[in-house]
């Protein structure tokens, strides 16, 4: 670091300890490395954190790092797998853990006002002891935080039924990169003016930092029916899947697995999956219960006549957990398979599943690589992962070529790059496949009527000339990005 | 206003023009259906209408993907009928859609009381194409249902009035239709009562599509009887009916048969245990009319306030405002969307006194906005109401999207 | 690979799943106070990155090593043997401090010799017993003690009886037809503050059939030692068990110490460098039960003394996470006639004792006995139980503070209780061997 770096740094530091106490600023070598990752393989260290206890912190803590024109970052659980909260750029980085709290549950308005630092689920619990929900539900939902959800605009397997993060977040108050506190949206809907709060959600941090959010909350479904169908092939269950949509069946969650993930996850959980089927559909119907066996008597025909072998009906509370226990810990599972993996989050049109799959199976082949899917089906939101060994160099760069193919293949499907996880620092060279550089320039200008100076998260979302960081392949053997949630 | 309007082919021409307009410092006003004229303040006297009218048409429909990706100047009501030859409809029910495109509706946030079940139009909005005033078409979002690839600067030009660019295409989420409806209506001596069961209902589990209370004129229920509205199927007698003989509750269901036969079950149920009198279960066809009907309801008037609140304090509005005026009112009680429809006999001092007085009430507790006002209220009040707190912010997105101020100038909150 | 061992570090994916487990990161929220921080300040350490050791002590040494996030780990990373391993390293580079030469002196002159130790309980018995404790408790006496050692005077466990301290060795005849013969570690804290749990331990054990063998040669167990980095002691006393049992020719080696079952059952890993004792070692490893795993194993004989209480279990860290052991006890404790058994919210969180964390970081150990206390007491319990001394000290003056008379007892005192309720007639002196 230069020396008048070291000076900004060093002021930056005397600044935030006269604010928020020594106890909560850190910039010793293994505190700036304890902030230097996330769930990703994107690497770099900041100068200084610090963690504020209130809107009125954080907002000092911007102030002080623009004051010294050194970026900021905001941190929530730092469960992101497209490297959102790795300070790239340096600077300084803002951990909203300390602001936990559930500041007003309001059921008859139907809201929830939080602070960032609140995990999702817990949330969600507090609602259903009430009879209300947060619908959301990433699979990360028992760490991620909601400031986290806010800025990646999260979904999750009911997101199907129930929309994303955007869809149900009301407002949000916001410490604006030049340290100022606005609120954005209201309490209710159809707020005055521009809707600020839609393209905040999803920002991925370089708009400015939210420091309350008002989440709209829901009456939780009055019934519950959970099915399995197991297929021998694939393509009868990717038929399956658009075969419910096509019958006006929208399922709260519909969730395919391919034949590897069911035999990891039974050697390793023991969901109950058949473990000789190629694909299981974990399909989940919710609403009043006069509707759900009509429902599921549909889904059950349906996939018989486009092949199932099998459609079980979860019988009891604790069966249907074990089904999704399985799910959600299919990555985990994954994990004992085969050294390492890398995730994608491809989006694409849902008739285009069974197509793009098809790709996927053959860039495995071309690249003789291992393959396995365990994603949103009935979003089009594919997970597919590529099984690899890193201590194979040959091996790990076909891994890049084959998940470039993947991402080209989505794309030209008619669909997208990310549907959950996020741009940030993982994705963002690959932006100009699926938007010109008017489309991008646009998206910058708005960008910069929050954020003129570029300070809030830099070098995120957008193309950025790499190299200039301390970004790098975590050498201890990490994973590449993106590997955990889905 | 110019009278020869442009009529632009495509987008890239829409850009082209907003180009030149800027370079010439000549104010552009969209046009779509010219149904909501009177919603915000009026436009800049020189500027120019830029129709979508030629920007017609589905531009891609897969139905299996349950999305559909149109131009801005299909007609709202077209496009629900190619989708209902497939068996979907796209989710909202605005009011006055009769004539209505996709890209005015958009632009005018024009959504109806299906909101809260089915979402509005930020929800099912998946990307956009727009023309910008330096010659750009710019997209944002794509036609996938989940997207967190770039920033969802489509949100921002949904409600915006045209003041950022002139919508040319969207991409839509859509659903299969229900395979039932229905309504039921009941009414109640007392609003406070009336008010209580639609509470009763929304926080339910039973979710109902829509849950409104009604509040008519004695004499003329909403128009329904004398004709303004509609011929007077069996349907809308029913529900002037319903009006006539005081607040009136209508649930609404659309879904699988049993949910919606359970729903009304219920609700009978709800009704007669508040003492409420119960009216009429409508299905099939006079379900339809009734639905229609109801649909429109909200800006059938001379003078209409819009008040968006959180569902309690609707609830506290309808049970009090009513009380105190007698004037007609549609409140959705499920998103907190409350209209009140002021009649000519209501003069333009007693409006603008209710709407000043309403504001301050509210604080920043609701936002209230004159849909439709007569030109002496206009003067005397901002149809938009007090500048929020992010204002600020959005002249700064205004400007970094068009800066030269072409689009729809002066028409938006806080003169932008 | 023995230790230091480090490998395991590379299966971590950062993906953060650790962190609402983790009791220290609850209480301050930051990476450095998480496993996943703490696993990447190892790795900082392993590589050389980071060689800043008073500072990495300092957040490394906060680690209570409960492993609740091995238990939460998707990748199975071994987070126990990393934070071994790293306290290994950094006692090795640390400048020596006052403090850390007195831990040093414990754990290298004190803890593996039995004699010494009881020598040092033996002083603190007569403390306790001759009336100093209460003095020093009751009067204005206190107030002229620095308040740190008017602390740790308070976190004091109650000693067992002079008379029990000596630990019983031999064999003792199982009641009944006999189904296998079981060597006993007596352990070192147990026997001294809890002696009548060992013997109720044993005498449960009798009752199920099986002959109880205690080895003379048998020694501290080494898990203080190997939690805190004291490897080459650790796998001096490793190598004095493995034959102390090997000579009595047992079927099982049974713990009633969570803690040092844990670390029993890794003295395979311990000594899989030695190529003389890597064979011995995997096999000793192989027959390591604690007591409630075995009970199970075997078929539990049902007592049938009634003993109408409600208990709370409160699973030991070492046990839930270190041995993946939590229903055996509840099963056992269900089986008991007439006990009602109540379930705590976070029974398996760790309640802050952590061997010898509650004296090094007092603070952070009360803020997370106050959370488990109120966890525990709001189940309205007669007795809490749980199955390691360490624990049950910790509980004991957390009930002390919290002004609360509930007891706190082992899994074994209330299954003896049951027993002997049941087996009054039978003949006990038909044993040889009682302790002596």
């Amino acid at each position: 670091m230069s020396p008048p770096a070291a000076d900004r740094v060093r002021r930056l530091v005397e600044s935030l300890e006269g604010v928020l106490g020594k106890r909560w600023v850190f910039h010793r070598d293994e505190e700036r490395l304890a902030y230097s990752y996330d769930a990703s393989l994107a690497r770099a260290r900041p100068d200084v954190v610090c963690l504020p206890g209130s809107t009125a912190e954080v907002a000092a803590a911007v102030r002080a790092a623009v004051r010294e024109g050194l970026p900021f970052v905001a941190r929530g659980a730092g469960t992101g797998i497209a490297g959102g909260s790795v300070p790239v750029a340096g600077g300084l980085v803002i951990g909203l853990a300390r602001l936990n709290r559930i500041l007003e549950i309001d059921l008859a308005d139907r809201y929830a006002v939080v602070e960032p630092g609140v995990v999702n689920l817990t949330l969600d619990q507090a609602l259903g002891q009430q009879g209300y929900c947060y619908r959301p539900d990433p699979s990360s939902q028992k760490v991620c935080t909601l400031g986290g959800n806010v800025a990646n605009n999260s979904g999750g397997p009911h997101c199907l039924a129930y929309g994303v993060t955007a869809n149900h977040i009301l407002g949000v108050e916001v410490v604006l990169p030049d340290g100022s506190v606005t609120e954005l949206g209201a309490r209710h809907v159809d707020p005055l003016g521009y809707d600020l709060t839609g393209v905040f959600v999803g920002s991925e941090g370089t708009m400015g930092i939210a420091t309350k959010v008002v989440c709209r909350i829901a009456r939780s479904a009055e019934g519950v029916r959970t099915m399995l169908a197991s297929y021998a092939r694939m393509e009868d269950a990717a038929a399956s899947v658009s075969a419910i949509i096509a019958a006006g069946i929208v399922p709260a969650a519909l969730e395919m697995m391919d034949g590897p993930i069911i035999r990891a996850v039974e050697e390793f959980i023991g969901a109950g999956y058949p473990v000789d089927a190629a694909a299981v559909l974990l399909i989940e119907v919710e609403g009043l219960s006069e509707g759900l066996d009509g429902a599921v008597r549909s889904i059950e025909s349906l996939c018989k006549a486009r092949g199932a072998r099998q459609v079980r009906v979860a019988g009891s509370e604790a069966e249907r957990q074990r089904l999704w226990a399985g799910r959600k810990g299919a990555l985990g599972a994954v994990a004992r398979l085969k050294p390492r993996y890398y995730l994608h989050d491809g989006v694409v049109p849902r008739t285009r599943l069974l197509s793009v799959l098809q790709a996927i199976a053959d860039a495995a082949a071309r690249h003789r690589l291992t393959i396995v899917n365990v994603f949103h089906a009935g979003d089009g939101n594919l997970h597919p992962l590529i099984l690899f060994d890193p201590a194979d160099a040959d091996e790990t760069h076909r891994v890049h070529v084959a998940g470039e193919e993947i991402m080209r293949a989505c794309v030209a499907s008619g669909g997208t790059l990310s549907g959950e996880h996020g741009i940030g620092l993982e994705k963002n060279d690959m932006m100009d496949w699926v938007y010109s550089p008017e489309d991008l320039e646009a998206m910058q200008r708005v960008r910069s009527a929050f954020d003129p100076e570029g300070l809030a998260n830099p070098q995120k979302v957008f193309p950025a000339r790499r190299g200039c960081a301390e970004l790098r392949a975590d050498g201890h053997g990490g994973r590449p990005a993106g590997e955990m949630w889905i | 206003m110019s009278a020869s309007g442009l009529a632009p082919v495509d987008l890239a021409q829409a850009a082209r023009m907003a180009q030149e307009a800027s370079v010439a410092g000549q104010a552009l006003a969209p046009r779509g259906g010219n149904t909501r004229g009177w919603l915000g303040r009026p436009s800049r006297p020189d500027a120019v209408e830029i129709s979508t009218q030629r920007l017609s048409g589905v531009l891609h429909y897969e139905p299996d993907d349950l999305t559909v990706t149109v131009q801005a100047g299909t007609g709202f009501r077209d496009l629900q009928r190619q989708l209902g030859a497939h068996g979907q409809w796209l989710p909202v029910n605005p009011p006055a859609a009769a004539g209505a495109t996709i890209g005015g509706l958009l632009a005018a946030n024009a959504c109806g009381s299906l909101r809260g079940r089915f979402g509005a139009w930020r929800d099912l909005v998946l990307g956009m194409s727009v023309a910008l005033s330096d010659g750009r078409v710019v997209k944002s979002g794509g036609r996938v249902v989940k997207n967190v690839t770039g920033y969802d600067v489509h949100k921002l030009h949904v409600g915006a009035l045209g003041t950022l660019g002139l919508i040319g295409q969207a991409s839509l989420k859509i659903l299969p239709l229900p395979q039932e409806r229905r309504i039921v209506l009941a009414s109640f001596a007392s609003t406070a009562d009336a008010v209580r069961v639609a509470c009763d209902i929304a926080g339910s589990r039973l979710e109902p599509a829509a849950v409104e209370i009604l509040r008519g004129r004695a004499d003329d229920p909403f128009g329904l009887r004398s004709g303004s509205m509609r011929a007077g199927a069996p349907g809308e007698w029913a529900l002037a009916a319903a009006v006539e003989a005081g607040a009136c509750l209508a649930v609404r269901f659309a879904g699988a048969e049993p949910c919606c036969a359970r729903g009304v079950r219920d609700v009978r149920a709800l009704v007669a245990a508040s003492g409420g009198a119960h009216f009429a279960e409508l299905l099939a066809a006079d379900c339809d009319a009734a639905w229609a009907a109801l649909d429109d309801l909200p800006v059938g008037a001379g003078a209409v306030l819009r008040i968006a609140a959180t569902p309690g304090t609707a609830a506290r509005l309808v049970s009090e405002e009513v009380a105190g005026t007698g004037g007609r009112m549609v409140a959705d009680v499920v998103s907190g969307v409350v209209h009140l429809l002021w009649d000519e006999g209501v003069g333009p001092e007693d409006v603008v006194g209710r709407v000043e007085r309403l504001r301050s009430g509210f604080g920043e507790a609701a936002s209230c906005v004159l849909l439709k006002a007569p030109p002496q209220v206009r003067e005397r009040v901002d149809v938009w109401g007090p500048r929020p707190v992010s204002y600020p912010l959005m002249l700064a997105v205004k400007r970094a999207l068009d800066p030269g101020n072409v689009w729809n100038p002066g028409r938006f909150v806080g003169e932008i | 690979m023995a230790y230091p061992d480090f490998t395991p570090a590379r299966d971590c994916v950062s993906c953060g799943l650790c962190l609402p487990h983790c009791p220290t990161y609850r209480e301050r929220p930051f990476e450095m106070a998480s496993p996943r921080g703490r696993i990447q300040l190892i790795k900082g350490l392993a590589t050389g990155e980071l060689t800043g050791y008073e500072a990495l002590d300092e957040h490394l040494s906060l680690c209570l090593a409960c492993r609740a996030c091995e238990s939460a780990c998707p990748s199975a990373v071994k987070f126990g043997s990393l934070i071994e391993s790293a306290r290994a390293v950094l006692n090795d580079r640390l400048a020596p401090s006052w403090g850390r030469r007195l831990g040093a002196f414990f754990m290298r002159h004190v803890f593996p010799h039995q004699r010494r130790l009881a020598a040092v309980a033996a002083l603190m018995r007569a403390y306790q017993a001759s009336g100093l404790q209460r003095l020093f408790r009751e009067t204005p006496l206190r107030g002229c003690f620095p308040e740190r050692i008017v602390e740790l005077e308070s976190m004091m466990p109650e000693m067992s009886p002079l008379g029990e301290m000596p630990a019983p060795r031999g064999e003792l005849e199982p009641y009944g037809v006999e189904r296998g013969r079981v060597g006993f570690l007596t352990g070192c804290v147990m026997q001294l503050a809890m002696a009548s749990t060992n013997a109720a331990s044993m005498d449960v054990l009798r009752f199920n059939g099986l002959r109880v063998v205690l080895p003379r040669e048998q020694r501290c167990c080494g898990a203080l030692h190997l939690h805190n980095g004291f490897i080459p002691e650790a796998r001096a006393l490793a190598r004095a068990n493995i034959a102390a049992f090997e000579e009595a020719g047992v079927d099982w080696i049974v713990t009633n110490q969570a803690g040092c079952g844990s670390t029993l059952k890794e003295y395979g890993k311990l000594l899989d460098d030695e190529p003389d004792w890597a064979g011995r070692a995997e096999a000793f490893r192989g027959r390591v039960r604690d007591i409630n795993e075995l009970l199970v194993e075997l078929g539990l004989r049902p007592p049938s003394g009634r003993l109408a209480l409600r208990a709370v279990y409160d699973d030991p860290c070492h046990l839930v996470h270190g041995q993946k052991i939590k229903a055996q006890p509840r099963q056992l404790l269900r089986a008991i006639p007439g006990l009602e058994l109540a379930e705590a919210r976070e029974a398996d969180w760790c309640c802050g004792s952590a061997g010898i964390y509650n004296v090094t970081h007092t603070e952070m150990s009360l803020a997370i006995l106050q959370r488990k206390m109120d966890d525990l007491l709001s189940t309205r319990p007669d007795v809490i139980v749980t199955s390691n001394p360490g624990c049950a000290f910790q509980l004991r003056y957390g009930a002390r503070r919290a002004g609360h008379a509930v007891q706190v007892v082992h899994v074994m005192d209330l299954l003896a209780r049951s027993y002997r309720g049941e087996g009054a007639g039978l003949d006990r002196s038909a044993t040889k061997g009682e302790p002596s």
